[in-house]
């Protein structure tokens, strides 16, 4: 089954490609049908947790297997993917004017890239699928985003792009090293895995930055976000939806799959300052959140604040804390996508991001006044969202970890970086209520371009809401459903 | 027998060479006569070629100064392949076409002839054969006065690096007293200096920098049948020639000749992809490109703990792709080119004809080296031989050096999508 | 056991039937559906408990299971959260059934009881939690509920802002909470009331885990519970209806904060060095509330800071290890307050709206019934005898006096000028409302409902009824907490008669001033002791600014992206210079070559 889902997100785009670019509609709910069908075989395929693996050996000598499994990690990556990506296409049916077929094209070869991603196994097939994952989203920004958006794309390729080459060198360098050592040449993640001891560390070092680097770009981690706001702004909102539900989370993934994994000695010395760096870039992003007047943008900034977070708890050698991590990338990746979707849906309607354009909307758009808010208690980690569960045992493993470092050896910085940390639960709530308050209570501004009638939501768009909702509250009462899957996983990456 | 059998392919060649002038002086006026000719001609070195390296014939000719090898022929079929795919181009010539394809043949010939060298005389012969008829041919391109300019400035650059390659190898004689092919380390000022114009005339060739600048300007006047086969054909031949005589690593521990190939090489990347990001003239944006592939093919030279035949499987798959990505470059430009140079007609490409669009996105893609297409896997391949050989920092600069690539490639292909190729 | 989480799901599912349906109901169906939940609620609480043994934990399932932290959603239920739940249910289904008049003809009357449902449903969970984590999705929640009840007329952006005020000195109190929760995690490997409180009393708790947990759980019921700084959010919390402030405000939300301490009490009675700062800061606030409300002329502002005085009361209690008298205080106070509010409630309302007290009297003859209650609810306030109100307060300043620090002392005189203020405040606020008065307005009265007036006659009632039926005794035992102060022998009387005589004259000279009309207002009172200016001009407007100024404009504009400009630059104009090189003159090329190749023959041959 795994065979035939893979071979069916091949063949998406190809069967788009075929179909006339006249019957608009066809395309779209082809595409549509297809990505629900690929969410349930996904979804049946991990309920049943049977081995999904598929290799494909191109050449012995080369170390080039084509190598796919679904593990711990990218599981519930895989499924958040293949529950976005519906949405997304159902958004980008509204809200996508002009050369639908060509969108739904760069939809489907991005779903096909992203998936590859995540599934591989191979260092090299992963860079590869990675780097390639840019293209259809320089498209789908260039093509169809909003006034400045060549500028935002092609920041967009070029920062992704140099933290990618740099990847790429350190792969190579990572393969060679161990052909040295070892005498086998292979891309593949386990043989390599055994570098951590031959290896000398100043080498891994050198690695660790290039592929932290990598990783830190995407994520984004300040001070390499700045392609973010532009991106995120420029972009149409289906395609903001993709970029930060789950294009961001390539990058965390990257992270720990493979930073994680192949130099735990580099992240063990040095620990407290990618701490410190991911704490402060999250108090900036939630920082320049408040004091933005362009809604997208103070999504955008708040992806970065809670990104920052996320980081936090990977890099920090406790079970809670990155089992929180992992569970956050689903929370944000759940949110972000609901939060932008809003965004696009409030710009179709309105023609404005202005912050101070909206107001009252809990009077004219009541239904979604009530499905925005819940959206916002998710993002302000407020219980019994997904968002506090994952938050909270983020912060529980970071502070007893520090507590920990207090007491075993006297180093009160961790409880310094842990404890400034938690000020993002503050600043998360300023830039939430700050923009709750401006858009739906109120009076209606001066500025306010509403008109009268503005369209509530209609039944398919709450919906979209309702399925992400459902997520987020239920996985926020019960997350232990998922943390036990990730038991095993984080057994692996032997932390204490 | 056996020397007519072992140059059977270079012999077809001469006999369509010897044909074309006949239907000259038989005035004969069919279009499809030379065409014909010169189809049959290069689909029958193919076949002999193909049946050589099949028999593993291993031949030495004319005391030492020919060879033939399986690998030899494996190589003059990739560079023979590579000429046919000129007839998918559409044609911008004013030359009659017998004497067209008559160039072409000849060119082809002496290509042969290079990579089968056993002697430096022959190499020189075959340098000659390959450049002297490229002069008539850049000469009959689209428009008349860039045509005129080019063809000038090629011949100038080319006498120049002929009389260098000539003093080159006048020296190494005078010097060494042999005229083979191999280079020996030797203390000799003579020898060494004829080592360097022997490697920088080749460089010259292949507008290495700092010696590239005729290759825009020269492209620029082409024809783009003429400019793929100076990207590709003559490039190809060049770099095996290089391989040819440089590759031989043991040779060459006392030289700085790493030091210096290298530098040359990344300045190529370099200048390379930085000149492509202001380039208003497609033409001028392939020259550039060229330059700087060649420099990521002239860095796997080198490499010294590999054998020499996986470099020359490397040069070769490199050449393979570079001839695949250029044809999906220049394949659906044809119309285009027709009309006018300028980069600024590639906008909204995409709106008015969507295939071709797609088409040209993916070559450019490969040549910038973004997975999954071809170029992408080449490239590291080479990157991760010049690691292996401890060469860490040069392959990380290089990557660097190919990042900047990644802007001009994306900003021609988004153009043809946004309309806006001005940056 | 399952009964227990009907009773605490009742009022969720009223919650979602009003959300979601409720503007397509009639005001009655909406009202009935807001009443009866909680109401079947209070039953079956009360039938269970009579009937049958009902104590116990009941766990509905596994949180999350770490491998040194397990942490279910589990309730509890014994004497202490009987209480509570009591006073939340009794307290909270008597406010809905008065809000169905007062709210009576707003546009949003679903949506307001399906918020008060959802309130109650968080406060429920927040008293019946079993763990700290349950309490702390009850602790957020009721947070989220005060938000929206406080900015519930929404099209006023003043609202807006009191709302969300309230909820973000809630959460800094907040993040004061879970980094508590988090040490005391780390260190006892549980979150559990019990098991906290057992571990803590054992030898081998470390105390300065435990004094730092208690410390920030404290920094928690500082913000919830508005104690000093964090109790800037509660006087702008008046915005909301008066029912939620009376229920909110008043009887059960603010009291969270001391109900986590008498939860953890043994914890606390370990934390030897932050019961001081508890009893200081609690002192400090009913002294800084009692003030700032002597000179308040909003009727519900004047109750606001005597909420946040009493608060105070009841920490400095909890500060000295008094546990059962700040509990009985918080059950005597959440009646006589709710009374107040009430009350005041049917004023403003029988007044179309004025809240000012300055504007009203001349009321004691147009709602005689409304000026009883007020009566009873002022004199709980006051403190004066024979009613439960004194009986909380003396009990609470006993333990001060008795309790065996140096400092003490000094908390009890400040508490007692307290109580003075308490009671010039109140009976000033009483007589000008009341008592004839040339300002009072001749409009015609708006009609007082039945439904409006029961109850506030039934806490007037009630809180009066605590004070003369011995229930105090029966609570202490009842409670069974722990005591650790033994009261001193001559504290029996001379606390009463301080604090009467101190509140008689206080009572006096508020007569004087009202019948003389006299009005001082002391610029640091009128300022609230500038807690607010430091609220909103020192800390958000700096925020702001330096967000804005610093970060957004210089760091991010001209630092982070001049940096990639400059990159950009660099880029572009080494693209020139280089294309520089073609410059289209062959001589130039030739030459360049001739040059290239005698550079390298020097490399070549000299290095």
């Amino acid at each position: 089954m795994f065979k035939f889902t893979l071979g069916l997100s091949l063949f998406l785009p190809l069967i788009l490609l075929l179909l006339p670019s006249q019957k608009e509609r066809v395309v779209a709910w082809v595409n549509m049908g297809i990505q629900l069908l690929l969410l349930a075989l996904f979804f049946t395929m991990l309920t049943n947790s049977e081995l999904c693996e598929f290799s494909f050996t191109l050449s012995e000598s080369l170390g080039l297997h084509y190598h796919l499994l679904i593990d711990e990690f990218n599981k519930y990556l895989i499924l958040l993917t293949a529950l976005i990506f519906p949405l997304v296409t159902y958004a980008s049916i509204d809200f996508i004017k002009t050369e639908k077929k060509l969108f739904h094209l760069m939809l489907a070869l991005s779903y096909l890239l992203i998936v590859q991603t995540f599934l591989a196994q191979n260092l090299l097939f992963f860079y590869a699928f990675w780097e390639c994952s840019i293209v259809p989203m320089f498209f789908i920004i260039g093509i169809w985003g909003g006034g400045n958006r060549l500028l935002a794309t092609y920041k967009f390729v070029l920062f992704t792009a140099l933290g990618s080459i740099l990847m790429l060198a350190a792969i190579l360098f990572l393969v060679v090293a161990n052909y040295k050592i070892s005498g086998v040449f292979t891309f593949e993640l386990q043989p390599l895995l055994r570098l951590q001891e031959t290896l000398p560390l100043s080498a891994q070092r050198w690695a660790f930055l290039a592929f932290a680097f990598a990783f830190m770009i995407k994520i984004p981690v300040p001070p390499f976000h700045t392609w973010l706001p532009y991106a995120h702004v420029e972009a149409p909102a289906p395609g903001s939806m993709l970029l930060a539900a789950i294009l961001l989370k390539m990058g965390a993934y990257g992270f720990i799959k493979f930073v994680l994994f192949l130099f735990p000695a580099v992240v063990e010395e040095w620990r407290l300052p990618l701490m410190a760096i991911f704490v402060l870039g999250a108090l900036y992003g939630s920082a320049l959140a408040f004091v933005q007047n362009d809604i997208k943008k103070i999504v955008a900034y708040s992806s970065i604040g809670h990104m920052g977070i996320l980081m936090l708890g990977l890099v920090t050698p406790s079970e809670s804390a990155i089992s929180g991590a992992m569970l956050s990338m689903l929370g944000h990746g759940l949110t972000s996508a609901a939060l932008f979707y809003s965004i696009g849906l409030l710009y179709e309607r309105l023609h404005t991001r202005d912050l101070f354009h909206f107001g009252e909307l809990a009077t004219t758009m009541p239904r979604f006044s009530l499905l925005f808010f819940l959206i916002t208690l998710s993002a302000m980690a407020v219980p019994p969202t997904l968002g506090f569960a994952s938050e909270f045992f983020i912060f529980l493993g970071a502070i007893s970890y520090s507590l920990k470092m207090v007491i075993t050896s006297n180093h009160y910085l961790f409880i310094a970086v842990s404890g400034a940390a938690m000020l993002t639960i503050l600043l998360g709530t300023l830039y939430s209520l700050r923009l709750v308050k401006y858009l739906l209570w109120g009076k209606k501004s001066e500025a306010s371009l509403l008109r009268a009638g503005v369209r509530d939501l209609n039944l398919g768009e709450c919906s979209v809401f309702t399925v992400l909702l459902l997520f987020i509250f239920v996985l926020g009462i019960y997350p232990q459903f998922i943390i036990e899957s990730f038991k095993l996983a984080i057994k692996g990456l032997s932390i204490s | 027998m056996n020397i007519f059998y072992a140059l059977l392919p270079e012999n077809i060649l001469v006999l369509a060479l010897l044909l074309f002038p006949m239907i000259e002086v038989l005035k004969l006026k069919s279009k499809a006569l030379p065409l014909t000719a010169f189809l049959l001609a290069t689909v029958g070195a193919l076949a002999v070629l193909a049946i050589h390296y099949q028999q593993a014939l291993e031949v030495t000719l004319f005391y030492g100064h020919y060879q033939v090898s399986p690998n030899l022929q494996a190589i003059k079929f990739l560079l023979t392949f590579s000429l046919l795919p000129i007839l998918l181009l559409r044609e911008q010539i004013f030359i009659g076409h017998y004497k067209y394809y008559f160039l072409l043949l000849a060119l082809l010939y002496g290509s042969m002839v290079m990579i089968s060298s056993g002697s430096f005389i022959t190499l020189f012969v075959g340098l000659a054969l390959l450049s002297i008829p490229l002069f008539p041919l850049i000469l009959n391109g689209p428009i008349q006065k860039e045509s005129s300019e080019s063809a000038i400035k090629y011949i100038i650059i080319d006498s120049t690096l002929t009389a260098l390659f000539l003093l080159g190898i006048a020296f190494i004689y005078f010097a060494s007293g042999k005229m083979d092919l191999t280079i020996i380390s030797s203390d000799n000022v003579l020898y060494r200096f004829g080592c360097l114009l022997l490697l920088l005339s080749l460089f010259i060739k292949l507008a290495i920098v700092p010696f590239h600048p005729w290759s825009p300007d020269v492209y620029e006047g082409c024809d783009n049948r003429i400019l793929y086969i100076l990207s590709v054909t003559v490039k190809a031949t060049i770099v095996f020639v290089l391989w040819k005589i440089f590759a031989n690593t043991a040779n060459f521990l006392n030289y700085p000749w790493q030091a210096i190939i290298i530098t040359l090489s990344i300045a190529s990347i370099l200048v390379g992809n930085l000149s492509l990001i202001k380039q208003t003239s497609i033409k001028r944006f392939f020259a550039y490109s060229s330059i700087a592939h060649m420099g990521y093919i002239t860095l796997i030279l080198v490499v010294t703990n590999v054998s020499i035949e996986t470099i020359a499987i490397i040069i070769f798959a490199y050449f393979a792709i570079y001839s695949i990505s250029m044809l999906l470059c220049l394949l659906p430009l044809g119309n285009l080119l027709a009309s006018a140079d300028q980069l600024s007609l590639l906008e909204q490409f995409h709106q008015r004809s969507s295939t071709r669009s797609s088409f040209l996105s993916f070559g450019l893609l490969s040549l910038a080296g973004i997975p999954p297409f071809p170029g992408f896997w080449i490239k590291i391949v080479i990157m991760g031989y010049l690691i292996k050989c401890d060469y860490t920092l040069v392959a990380v600069i290089a990557f660097l050096a190919s990042y900047i690539g990644i802007y001009p490639y994306f900003k021609v292909m988004g153009g043809q999508f946004f309309g806006a190729i001005k940056h | 056991m399952s009964e227990l989480f009907l009773i605490l799901f009742f009022p969720l599912v009223g919650f979602l039937i009003n959300g979601l349906w409720g503007s397509r109901l009639q005001e009655k169906s909406c009202a009935l559906i807001g009443c009866a939940f909680p109401l079947l609620s209070l039953f079956l609480l009360t039938y269970k408990t009579a009937v049958s043994d009902f104590y116990g934990v009941s766990i509905l399932f596994t949180w999350v299971s770490f491998e040194n932290l397990t942490i279910d959603f589990a309730l509890k239920l014994d004497h202490l959260s009987l209480l509570m739940s009591f006073i939340v249910l009794g307290i909270g289904s008597l406010i809905h059934i008065y809000s169905t008049k007062y709210m009576h003809g707003d546009q949003s009357f679903a949506r307001y009881f399906s918020y008060l449902n959802l309130f109650l449903f968080f406060m429920l969970l927040l008293v019946l939690a079993n763990n700290l984590l349950v309490m702390f999705i009850g602790w957020e929640g009721v947070g989220l509920a005060s938000y929206l009840l406080i900015g519930f007329w929404y099209k006023e952006n003043e609202n807006a802002s009191s709302g969300a005020k309230a909820f973000i000195v809630n959460r800094i109190g907040d993040i004061g909470f879970l980094l508590g929760i988090f040490i005391l995690a780390f260190h006892f490997q549980t979150i559990n009331f019990d098991e906290i409180n057992r571990a803590a009393s054992t030898a081998n708790a470390s105390a300065t885990m435990i004094n730092l947990s208690a410390l920030f759980l404290f920094i928690g019921a500082c913000g919830k519970s508005a104690q000093l700084p964090l109790h800037v959010w509660l006087p702008d919390a008046m915005t909301g209806p008066t029912p939620v402030s009376a229920l909110i405000h008043a009887a059960t939300m603010v009291t969270a904060g001391i109900y986590m301490i008498v939860r953890l009490h043994p914890l606390y009675m370990q934390a030897t060095a932050v019961l001081p700062l508890i009893a200081v800061i609690g002192t400090l606030t009913a002294l800084l509330g009692a003030l700032v409300a002597t000179v308040q002329s909003d009727i519900k502002r004047v109750l606001a800071y005597s909420t946040v005085s009493q608060l105070g009361y009841m920490f400095a209690a909890l500060g000295v290890g008094a546990f059962y008298p700040a509990m009985l205080h918080l059950f005597t106070h959440a009646f006589f307050k709710a009374t107040l509010f009430l009350s005041a409630g049917a004023i403003i309302h029988a007044l179309h709206g004025e809240q000012d007290i300055y504007k009203m009297g001349g009321l004691a003859k147009k709602m005689p019934w409304n000026m009883v209650a007020f009566l009873l609810g002022s004199l709980c306030l006051a403190g004066v005898p024979l009613t439960s109100g004194f009986i909380s307060k003396e009990a609470i300043l006993m333990h001060t006096y008795s309790h065996s620090h140096s400092y003490s002392q000094t908390l009890t005189i400040l508490l007692l000028i307290t109580a003075a203020l308490t009671a010039f405040y109140i009976s000033k606020t009483f007589f000008l409302v009341f008592l004839p008065s040339k300002n009072g307005s001749e409009k015609p009265l708006h009609a007082i409902a039945f439904a409006m007036s029961l109850p506030v006659i039934a806490l007037a009632i009630l809180s009066i009824v605590v004070g003369l039926f011995h229930i105090p005794a029966f609570m202490e035992n009842y409670l069974n907490l722990a005591k650790s102060i033994t009261i001193k022998e001559e504290a029996h009387i001379l606390i009463p008669a301080l604090s009467l005589s101190l509140s008689a004259f206080a009572i006096a000279i508020a007569y004087l001033i009202t019948v003389k009309q006299i009005k001082i207002v002391p610029k640091i009172l009128e300022q609230k002791f500038y807690f607010d200016h430091l609220y909103e001009k020192v800390l958000l407007s700096t925020l702001r600014a330096f967000c804005k100024r610093v970060l957004a404009t210089i760091f991010e504009v001209k630092i982070i992206e001049a940096a990639i400009w400059s990159m950009r630059d660099l880029v572009l104009f080494s693209s020139r210079r280089v294309t520089l090189l073609t410059n289209g003159q062959i001589q130039w090329y030739v030459l360049l070559i001739l040059m290239a190749l005698s550079l390298l023959m020097v490399w070549w041959f000299y290095v």
